[in-house]
This record gives C-alpha cells, sequence and structure tokens, in this order.
C-alpha cells in the first residue's frame, strides 16, 4: 500500500516521508503558531498600555501570558529551528534524507498534535494560567481545579516526545550519513550547532518529562511529589525543570547562532572566522548550559556554596558566548557586505543578542538577581536573546533559504521595510523594560497604578508592539505573494558556501544526482574559487530521472502513531480518569500499537 | 524500522560482530552475575552479624553493583568491543545524568550542608 | 532507509543507524531514571505516615527477580548469538526464554505490588515514599512490559517466516533495549533495596 500512496495532494502531504517536505509542513505549522503568540502578544500590551486599564481582567490575563510564553517557545521557536534542521541538514552533509524518515513524519504530526492540543484549552475556555514554567504546587489540583494546567502539562509532554524523537533523527543523521571526505570538522557551522543542539535534547528532555509526569499524577493520582503535606517538596519542581529549562534556552539559540554564521559567511565573502573555536565554543556553551540551572532559583535559599557554585558557572558560560560574537564581528570585519534582507537580520543578531548577554550577565551575580528577580528587567533580558536573537536570525534563515526551498526570491523591499519595523517596534518594547525593571515593576502583573512612575515606557513599549505587528502583517504577505510572484532564483543565488546551493532551486526529491565527495570546508566554495579570487563556473548539479533514485516510500503510520499518542493523552482529560478517562487512554494505545505493527511490517 | 532481512548480508557488518564473546564467555558471565547478586544478598541479610557500618556498606554495595552493570554493558551489549565515540554517547548521558542527579540529592535533601536555612 | 530493499545507504561509521539510535535513546534514559532515583532517594525518608521502607521490603523476593532479569539477559545475548549463526530454533528458544524471564520478572512485580497495597498498606498515594518508589518501580517495569511485547512479536515473527528471517540488526537492537532495562534493574536493586536501612 505504502508503494502506491499518490506523491501530490493531500494525501501525498499526510504521508510524506521527504524531509523538504516535512520542514515545510514544520514552518507553515510554526508560522501560524506565531500569528497565535504574537496576537497573545498584542493582547498583553494592549492591556498593559495604560494604567488600570480594562481590556483584559487578572485572570484571563494570567492565561495570554502563560500561551504567549508557552506558545513563542514550544510552537513557534523550537518547531520553525525543527523546519530549518529538516529542510537543511541532509542537504549540507550530502545525504538522500534524514536516518529515519518515518521518524521524522512522526515528530512533525506529535508536533501538530500536541500543539492543538495545548491550543484547545481557548476551545474548553480553561486557559492554563500559571507561567510557561508551570511552578508547583501553583499547579497543583488544589490551587487549579480546571482541566487548564493538564492541558499545559500533557501538552508539552506530548510535544517533549516529538522534539526527543527528532533529536534522536538527526542526531544519528549527522553522525552517520555525511558524504564521503565530510568529516566533522568540514560540516557547515549551522550542522554543528544543529548536532549539539540535538544533545541537549536528547539529554534534557527527560527530565522535563519526569516533572510532568509527577504534576500529572498529583492532579489526576492524588500523589503528593509537590505537596509539604504530603511529604513532597515545591522546589523539586523548580530544580527539575530548570535542569530542563536552562538547556532549553540553548536549544533555542543554538540552531539560531548556526544561521547567523551561514548568512554571515555568504554575504560578507568570507569564510566564518576561526571555525574550529566556533565549534569547541558550542560544544562548550552545550555541556555547560547543564550546569547553571539554579541561576534560575539564587532567591530560594539555595545556601551559600551552591549560589556560588551556579553563579560561578554562569559567568563561565558567558565566555564561549563572547568567544562567538567577537568572531561573527571578524567575519565580516574587512568582507565586501551585501546587505540584503537576511544580512539585516543576521548583523542585528549580533547587537541585539549582545545586549541580551550583557543584562544576563548582570543576572549571574546573586546579590543584583535579588534585585531583578521577577521583575521586568528579567523580560527584557530574555525577550533580547530571544526575539532580538533567535527569532530575528530565524527571520533571516527564512529571507536566505526561501529561493532554495521555493526557487523565488522574496521581495527584498517588502523584507527592508519588515526588518526595519521589526527592529523599532521591538527595540521600542523591550529596551524600556529594562527602565521598568529597575523602577520596580514586577512581571506578571495585569495592570498597575498610574502613580509608580511606569506610565511612560509601557506605553511607549505598547506602542512598539503595534510597529511589530505591522512588520509582521507584512512579512505573512511577503511570504505568500512571493511563491508566485517572486523574482526566479537559480540554484546558487547567492553565491553561497555549502552543498545546498550545489542543486537546483527548489531540490528535486532525490537531493543530489550523484553523491556529493568534498574535500574542504565550505567545498562550494572551493570549487568556484579554487585559486582564491578568479571564480570558475560551476553548473548547478542537472536533474535526473526520478525514477531512477530509490526513495522511501510514503505511509500513513506515523500520523496513525501520533493520533494514538494524542488519544492516550486526551483520556486525562475524561472524568474521573480512573472509572472513564482511563479507557480513552488504552484505546489510544491500542491506536499506537497497531499503528506500530503497520510500520514495522510495512515496506520501508 | 522494517522488519525485512538484510539483503547486503554482511556487507555493512560490524568488523565486531564475529568477536566479542561467544556462548562460553557469555555463561560463564552468567555464573559471575549469578555469584555476585549472591555475595549482593548476603551482605545486606549478614550486615549486622558482619558489623558494616553504612560507610563500608554502601561503597561495597555500589561498588559489586557497578562490576554488574560494567558486565552487561560491556560484553552482552558489545559496548567493549564498539567504536569509541559509540562508548562516549552513552557515557556522556551515564556520566552527566548520574551528576545530575548527585546534584540534585545534595542540592535538596542536604541543603543544610550548603549553608542553607 | 536500510540496507533491506537495495537503497545502497552511505554510512560514515560501520555502525548501523538504527544501533546508534538505540544508544542514543539509551543515554536519554540515563537521565530518566537518573531523575526517578534522585526523587527516591530524596523523599524515601520524607514519608509522614507509615508504612516506611523498612516496613515494607522483601528483599529475599526481589532477589529472585533480580536473579531472574539477569538470567533473561544471558538469554538474549544467547538468542542473539544463534540469530547471527542462522540457528533458527535456538534463535527461537533462546527468545522465548527472554520472554518467558520477562513475564516472570513482571509477575514478581506484581506480587511485590500487590503485597505492598493490600497486606502493607503502601500505595502509590499513601506516602512520598510510595509516590516515589511506585514511580520509579512502575517506570521501570512499563519499560519492561515494553521490552515483553518487543520480545514476543520478533519471537512471533520468526515463528511465522521460520529460515525467510535471521536480522541480527533487528534483534541487536531489540537487544540493547532488553539489557539496558537490566541494567537499570541492577541499579535500583540496590539503590532501593539494599539500601533500605541506609
Amino acid at each position: 500500500m505504502a508503494k502506491n500512496l499518490p506523491q501530490t495532494g493531500i494525501i501525498g502531504w499526510l504521508t510524506t516521508v521527504d524531509h523538504k517536505r516535512i520542514g515545510v509542513m514544520y514552518a507553515l505549522t510554526a508560522l501560524f503558531f506565531l500569528l497565535l503568540g504574537g496576537t497573545e502578544a498584542m493582547l498583553m500590551r494592549t492591556q498593559l498600555a495604560l494604567p488600570n486599564n480594562g481590556v483584559l481582567p487578572g485572570p484571563i490575563f494570567n492565561g495570554i501570558v502563560t500561551m504567549h510564553g508557552t506558545t513563542m517557545i514550544f510552537l513557534f521557536v523550537m518547531p520553525l529551528s525543527v523546519a530549518f534542521f529538516n529542510f537543511l541538514i541532509p542537504l549540507m552533509i550530502g545525504a538522500p534524507d534524514v536516518a529515519f524518515p518515518r521518524l521524522n513524519a512522526l515528530s512533525y504530526w506529535i508536533f501538530l498534535f500536541g500543539g492543538l492540543l495545548l491550543n484547545s484549552s481557548y476551545l474548553f475556555q480553561t486557559i492554563p494560567a500559571a507561567g510557561w514554567f508551570g511552578y508547583a504546587n501553583l499547579t497543583e489540583l488544589r490551587f487549579n481545579p480546571t482541566h487548564s494546567i493538564d492541558f499545559w502539562a500533557l501538552g508539552i509532554q506530548v510535544l517533549g516526545l516529538g522534539s526527543l524523537i527528532g533529536a534522536i533523527n538527526f542526531f544519528t543523521t549527522i553522525l552517520n550519513m555525511r558524504c564521503k571526505g565530510m568529516t566533522l570538522l568540514k560540516m557547515p557551522m549551522f550542522v554543528w550547532t544543529a548536532l549539539v543542539t540535538q544533545v541537549l535534547l536528547i539529554l534534557a528532555l527527560p527530565v522535563v518529562t519526569i516533572a510532568l509526569v509527577m504534576l500529572t499524577f498529583d492532579r489526576t493520582f492524588g500523589t503528593g511529589f509537590f505537596n509539604p503535606g504530603a511529604g513532597g517538596q515545591v522546589i523539586m519542581w523548580q530544580h527539575l525543570f530548570w535542569v530542563f529549562g536552562h538547556p532549553e534556552v540553548y536549544i533555542l539559540i543554538l540552531p539560531a547562532m548556526g544561521i547567523v554564521s551561514e548568512i554571515l559567511a555568504t554575504f560578507s565573502r568570507k569564510p566564518l572566522f576561526g571555525y574550529t573555536v566556533m565549534v569547541y565554543s558550542t560544544c562548550a556553551i552545550g555541556f555547560l548550559s547543564f550546569t547553571v540551572w539554579a541561576h534560575h532559583m539564587f532567591t530560594t535559599g539555595l545556601g551559600a556554596w551552591a549560589t556560588a557554585f551556579f553563579s560561578a558557572a554562569t559567568m563561565m558560560i558567558a565566555v564561549p558566548t563572547g568567544v562567538k560574537i567577537f568572531n561573527w564581528i571578524a567575519t565580516i570585519w574587512r568582507g565586501r557586505l551585501h546587505m540584503e534582507t537576511a544580512m539585516l537580520f543576521a548583523l542585528s543578531f549580533i547587537v541585539m543578542f549582545t545586549i541580551g548577554g550583557l543584562s544576563g550577565v548582570m543576572h549571574a551575580s546573586p546579590p543584583i538577581d535579588s534585585m531583578h528577580q521577577d521583575t521586568y528587567f528579567v523580560v527584557a533580558h530574555f525577550h533580547y536573546v530571544l526575539y532580538g536573537g533567535a527569532v530575528m536570525a530565524l527571520f533571516g534563515g527564512i529571507f536566505y533559504w526561501y529561493p532554495k526551498v521555493t526557487g523565488r526570491f522574496m521581495s527584498e523591499s517588502l523584507g527592508k521595510l519588515q526588518f526595519w519595523l521589526f527592529m523599532i517596534g521591538f527595540n521600542m518594547t523591550f529596551f524600556p523594560m529594562h527602565f521598568l525593571g529597575i523602577a520596580g515593576m514586577p512581571r506578571r502583573i495585569y495592570t498597575y497604578a498610574p502613580d509608580q512612575g511606569w506610565n511612560i515606557w509601557n506605553l511607549v513599549a505598547t506602542l512598539g508592539a503595534y510597529t511589530t505587528a505591522i512588520g509582521g502583517i507584512i512579512f505573512f504577505f511577503n511570504l505568500f505573494y512571493s511563491l508566485k510572484k517572486g523574482k526566479r532564483a537559480s540554484g546558487d543565488p547567492w553565491n553561497g558556501r555549502t552543498l545546498e546551493w550545489t542543486i537546483a532551486s527548489p531540490p528535486p526529491a532525490y537531493n543530489f544526482a550523484r553523491d556529493p565527495v568534498v574535500t574542504h570546508l565550505d567545498d562550494f566554495w572551493h570549487q568556484k574559487y579554487p585559486k582564491g579570487t578568479s571564480r570558475v563556473e560551476v553548473a548547478t548539479e542537472a536533474l535526473v530521472d526520478p525514477k531512477t533514485k530509490h526513495m522511501p516510500n510514503q505511509s500513513f503510520f506515523p500520523m496513525c502513531l501520533a493520533l494514538g499518542i494524542l488519544i492516550l493523552a486526551s483520556g486525562f482529560f475524561v472524568d474521573p480518569y480512573k472509572e472513564t478517562g482511563w479507557m480513552v487512554s488504552v484505546f489510544g494505545v491500542i491506536v499506537m500499537l497497531g499503528s506500530v505493527y503497520g510500520w514495522a511490517l510495512e515496506e520501508a | 524500522m522494517s522488519v525485512q532481512s538484510d539483503h547486503q548480508g554482511h556487507a555493512h557488518t560490524e568488523a565486531t560482530e564475529h568477536h566479542g564473546g561467544g556462548p562460553t564467555l557469555y555463561w560463564t558471565f552468567a555464573v559471575i552475575l549469578c555469584l555476585i547478586t549472591l555475595c549482593e544478598w548476603m551482605t545486606f541479610r549478614f550486615r549486622l552479624q558482619l558489623n558494616l557500618s553504612n560507610e563500608v556498606l554502601v561503597p561495597l554495595l555500589l561498588g559489586l553493583s557497578a562490576i554488574k552493570f560494567t558486565m552487561v554493558v560491556g560484553w552482552y551489549m558489545h559496548l567493549r568491543y564498539d567504536p569509541g565515540w559509540l562508548k562516549k554517547v552513552f557515557l556522556a548521558g551515564l556520566v552527566m545524568g548520574g551528576g545530575t542527579a548527585i546534584a540534585l540529592i545534595i542540592l535538596i535533601a542536604h541543603r543544610a550542608s550548603l549553608g542553607a536555612f | 532507509m536500510s540496507e533491506s530493499h537495495g537503497l545502497h545507504v552511505h554510512t560514515v561509521t560501520p555502525v548501523d543507524n538504527r544501533k546508534i539510535a538505540m544508544w542514543t535513546l539509551i543515554g536519554s534514559e540515563c537521565f530518566l531514571f537518573g531523575c526517578l532515583i534522585a526523587n527516591y532517594l530524596i523523599n524515601k525518608t520524607r514519608a509522614l505516615v507509615p508504612p516506611f521502607p523498612p516496613q515494607t521490603f522483601n528483599v529475599d523476593v526481589t532477589t529472585l527477580s533480580t536473579f531472574d532479569l539477569l538470567m533473561s539477559s544471558v538469554a538474549m545475548v544467547l538468542a542473539l548469538h544463534a540469530c547471527n549463526a542462522r540457528q533458527l530454533r535456538k534463535f527461537q528458544f533462546w527468545t522465548a526464554i527472554v520472554v518467558i524471564g520477562g513475564l516472570i520478572f513482571l509477575g514478581f512485580q506484581y506480587y511485590e505490588f500487590h503485597d505492598f497495597v493490600v497486606d502493607k498498606g503502601l500505595g502509590l498515594t499513601t506516602n512520598i515514599f510510595g509516590s516515589s518508589f511506585f514511580l520509579l518501580t512502575g517506570c521501570h517495569g512499563l519499560h519492561v512490559t515494553v521490552g515483553v511485547i518487543w520480545m514476543s512479536s520478533i519471537l512471533v515473527y520468526s515463528l511465522v517466516k521460520g529460515e525467510k528471517w535471521f536480522n541480527s540488526r533487528a534483534v541487536e537492537v531489540a537487544g540493547l533495549y532488553w539489557h539496558f532495562v537490566d541494567v537499570v534493574w541492577i541499579i535500583i536493586f540496590t539503590v532501593v533495596y539494599l539500601f533500605v536501612y541506609v
């Protein structure tokens, strides 16, 4: 059956196992969730524009805050990064696909269903409202008796499973499917940051899995993991969550750093400066990210030794990060800069991320952090690194690789307009938050009194948000308009350095007609410029008849298995679980088992 | 993960598949594992008679289980004969996971020793 | 994406993709069980109501279940050896022993859980010691169950396909999973049961 499924139309997309298609699906779904997360942001900023505002009542505001953070992190930045992993990793390493194509599809469907599960809380009007980090014991049944928190906990649990499966897949792919000659130290920098990201996911996700299981058990079965009255401890949640949570923020930033490395090198017509040092810095950041988690807990009474240790480790992690900043600057230094939209985004990353990094290093000092904790200063910090950093880089990546994916350029004029609206809007919103934090404005409040001295900056921040929104609308228009009307792009529209630019835009289903053989880092660049300055014409690889290439078969089972997982999770919303809900979960397990057997027995 | 047989047979087989011990080694190890388990049980059963304090008991039992662990991972799971980087994949998880577990125990259960109130 | 249909997949290392994936999963599970064990060790002395650990564990019985799981690991490695040597009946025999060993272990777990809940009054929600214990051993038991289903499926498939099917890769990967489940129990046996008075 799997052999004869149509490649086009709805069935083609539902059963695809092609990494390029799955990448597109991840990107479009992530951008849809960006709209949700962005709307949530606009609602919050509208409420906070004026003191004593009545747009959103407190409880709803808390829900919007929670959903905004959870959506932006788990449903936008992470999946959009995965979209880039999916599309680019096999192309950059010269492989025909990822190691496990059906598992790849499974990861996508789990992501989609997990995101829908989380957001269905809106439909049931029980929005989780305990923050994206869900601190116990606020999340316990006693203080949150509706299913709101279960949407959050089970949503993230499901999403985490999809991420773990994807991470194992990409990890295996990068280690085992590189083309001939591509040693680890000849891989593009993006592939290195992707590799370290997968390691972080593989090691950190189990911890949040345990934390979420404990929370779900507390709420569903009445265990007392986070209930002091039963012998449990509230602090246990914080530790477990942040052991995951801190590597998580590096999971968010490393892919973006990889994208920046690629864009800066290409648009400066220079190789990435200090490639080997960048690789080691990335690995160091990855390792150290597991040693700093309690810097989120400086005000919980860890004790002098623990506080000192985590403070030192946090300051240490700034070193390899700073090294990367200097290497990027050295990359563009004396380069012939081409200021296309992608380059603008990548350059803005350097500045914005550095600002965010500086405020981060400030928090690394516990006495200073005790002043920053739970104020808008922290909000400023993480938006500078996550938005000014990761998100700007991801947009740069979209403009950079859009021609490869679609065969057309995005509009540069619209792109630059969007970029400046984003830059102005973003800085208008988040720079004043440093001042608001120092002036004492706490986080997560739904309104404030008019005599606190916070009025003017809150208004400015909101105006900045609206500016950003206009930029966002322009972006979506550009994205879809360019599909039909964009200028046609060749295989190598940017004079690129890496292997994805050696094949047609969009690439054929089989990727490479002949397995590439590389001899240098940035091998394509070396082919084009063997003697340094004079360019040799290297034709885009000619297409061959796809029927001569054996491709993995399409399959329904990844989607079915994901559906089974969703049904299993849904059981927890059918009350009481011990009487009825469990039967729904068992049905989910049966669907899962059937899908697994179908998968194992079909012809790959 | 399809179940069809490997048509290419040994073309991509690891060279290590043919060494790493046969049934003799496996049975020998099985006997050793049983004996160690017996030792563990007897140590526990007769700890009072043997006058074993915690300072002795804990390292002794941990050591015995570490030997079992190494035997199963190294020989039954073949890791002894696998490439170095594969060993590192496992060891990274083990060392960092174990380190995190120990850190959590100290941070939560032994807060007083860290100067917490 | 395997050798199974003649698709020449260039792999950089001599290690099969599925084997790498399983070892990576095992590395991940070190964190999973590491946190569960840490949580148990932190909470085992924090119960506010009885029963407490010394009143509940039967180390003698648990030692037997440990022997059983160890022997099933031996059977696993002998099954793989027979598969590599293409000895059908031996392969099927030892695979069946693995399944039986797993089922016996689950039987021991059922007996123990039943004893705890019904006779000793320790359930999932009785106290934090119970919650932590059942979460840890329940998670391990779930992993054993998945392993039993997996090995049974391999056995049934072999019985149906006979001489036509000797997939060493698939059996090796299943074996790695099974051994890991055994190794986790080695740690749990020591740290939970043998340390009951520590």
